[in-house]
């Protein structure tokens, strides 16, 4: 049996919706003073489970809110699952979208340290992967300009870069591949098809069935937080685009 | 524990980027940037001392070493303190995307702020030098209060850190608290003027215990008293430990609050 990379055991995550945010001192007592701290419960994901094995893909699809991102975020440790438990093996690289990690008033060169450390790799480390992040997003003639300069075409280019190059266990991608023109969108992609004949493992998050037809052996489809099918990522994306369609014509 | 430590040293060179980072915000398009550390102590100094000085002159003999000593102490902790509310929350962007461990945000404002209090001593001791204010072998032990502040800080860091993710209107209530908190320093007139039975609430301000020690190395010339050093372990060790349960409890919920 294969090696397990991620897996996921009934995992639950539940949000309070409050319906008066008190973000001020005076509200918050005076709330409290009222009894008035209710909490509207959400659950963003209920009872999902699975596995994918180590170099594995999985593709995670579903409408807008049916809590892809959330999944996403709970497995690369940002939020405590409410309910249920995540194992992980190895390190985790979240691919920020569109650089999110990005100081503005650095150069690409100094963020491309930040990000790495961010990462949880030593300076020699990054500095060892420096020409190899440079050389894929083609950026050479622009290492010490201010990102704020940059177009969002080059800084999801970086951010890619970084990301696939720090030789992580686990990649997370939440729809990062739709930005970029189609030379650079195909390298990513082969980029990631290496990465995974390599070992690692990914976590796809896209609105193009293309794509994740393309990248992901597996796919999970979310709805409402609920999971809808689990299986072949062509069985599962012909699924769901089936009831989108559905949804169009009622 | 092993966990959080190797925590840490994962994280460890981070911390440093972090630190680069901030420095070089600190003084981004400014034209003398770090000399503004230097610069800043004289001339609140200068002004200090030309207005306070005649009145106290009975009681503080060399004044401006007096004024600075208790100000560079003073200064860093206030300072440190007010921009620790938000730096959880200044880095909210990252905190939703990653995990990091979130004090590295705390830590690295603190140790930024460190180093800056680090430079503003060459200032203390130019001045002690055109002074002609002695230096006595207790002026060795200066580390010492720096080390206390330092502690106290980082613990005062870490819970003002949580509760500016929780309330935005903290950073207003913190300006009163500090402006409240230097006049209740005895920064540029002599413990002498407060009257006996209103002393006790000096002892309770621990930065009043930190610049005495720090003023008795450098300007007196004498060993601290036992007393006072005890004291000042307690408040600085006691609010670190508070600071890392407080933050500790709540660093999980901060996502939700960003």
């Amino acid at each position: 049996m294969a090696q397990k990379s991620v897996k996921v055991e009934n995992v639950s995550m539940m949000f309070n919706l409050s319906k008066n945010k008190e973000e001020r001192l005076k509200e918050y007592v005076i709330n409290l003073i009222k009894g008035k701290l209710f909490f509207d419960e959400f659950w963003a994901l209920k009872n999902i489970s699975f596995e994918v094995e180590k170099g594995g893909s999985l593709g995670l699809i579903g409408v807008n809110g049916s809590g892809k991102s959330t999944l996403l975020k709970l497995i690369s440790g940002i939020m405590r699952p409410t309910r249920g438990s995540i194992k992980t093996v190895g390190t985790i690289a979240p691919l920020i979208e569109l650089g999110g990690g990005f100081d503005a008033s650095l150069s690409a060169k100094e963020n491309i340290f930040l990000t790495g450390a961010m990462h949880g790799h030593t300076r020699k480390f990054i500095q060892k992967q420096f020409e190899s992040i440079i050389e894929f997003s083609e950026l050479h003639e622009f290492v010490d300009v201010p990102l704020r300069n940059y177009s969002s075409g080059m800084r999801s280019r970086l951010g890619f870069a970084i990301a696939t190059l720090v030789q992580a266990d686990i990649l997370i991608a939440d729809e990062v591949l739709s930005v970029g023109d189609i030379k650079f969108r195909e390298k990513c992609e082969k980029r990631l098809n290496e990465m995974m004949t390599e070992g690692t493992t990914v976590l796809f998050v896209s609105h193009s069935m293309g794509q994740v037809q393309k990248i992901c052996k597996n796919a999970l489809w979310l709805d409402k937080g609920e999971m809808k099918m689990f299986g072949p990522s062509k069985e599962v994306c012909k699924a769901y685009e089936k009831s989108l369609n559905l949804g169009n014509q009622s | 524990m092993t966990r959080a430590f190797q925590d840490f040293m994962k994280y460890f060179n981070f911390l440093m980027e972090l630190v680069k980072r901030d420095f070089k915000r600190k003084y981004y398009k400014s034209v003398l940037g770090i000399l503004w550390t230097i610069l800043n102590p004289l001339m609140m100094m200068v002004v200090i001392t030309i207005v306070f000085s005649t009145l106290f002159k009975r009681n503080i003999p060399n004044f401006p070493v007096y004024y600075l000593t208790g100000y560079v102490i003073h200064n860093f902790i206030v300072t440190t303190t007010r921009l620790s509310i938000g730096s959880v929350l200044g880095n909210g962007g990252l905190i939703r995307k990653i995990y990091i461990p979130k004090y590295m945000f705390c830590l690295s404002n603190v140790l930024v702020q460190f180093i800056t209090l680090l430079f503003s001593l060459i200032p203390l001791f130019l001045v002690m030098i055109v002074t002609k204010a002695p230096f006595t072998k207790y002026a060795l032990l200066f580390p010492i209060p720096l080390l206390y502040a330092l502690v106290f800080t980082l613990g005062l860091s870490l819970i003002l850190s949580t509760y500016g993710v929780y309330f935005r209107d903290l950073n207003h209530l913190y300006g009163i608290i500090t402006m409240m908190w230097m006049y209740a320093t005895p920064l540029f007139y002599p413990i002498s003027i407060i009257p006996e039975r209103f002393r006790f609430l000096w002892d309770l301000n621990p930065n009043y215990i930190f610049i005495t020690i720090a003023r008795n190395l450098m300007v007196d010339g004498i060993m601290p008293s036992q007393k006072m050093l005890i004291v000042a372990t307690c408040y600085s060790v006691i609010t670190l430990i508070m600071g890392i349960v407080v933050f500790q409890e709540k660093e999980n919920k901060f996502f939700l609050h960003i």
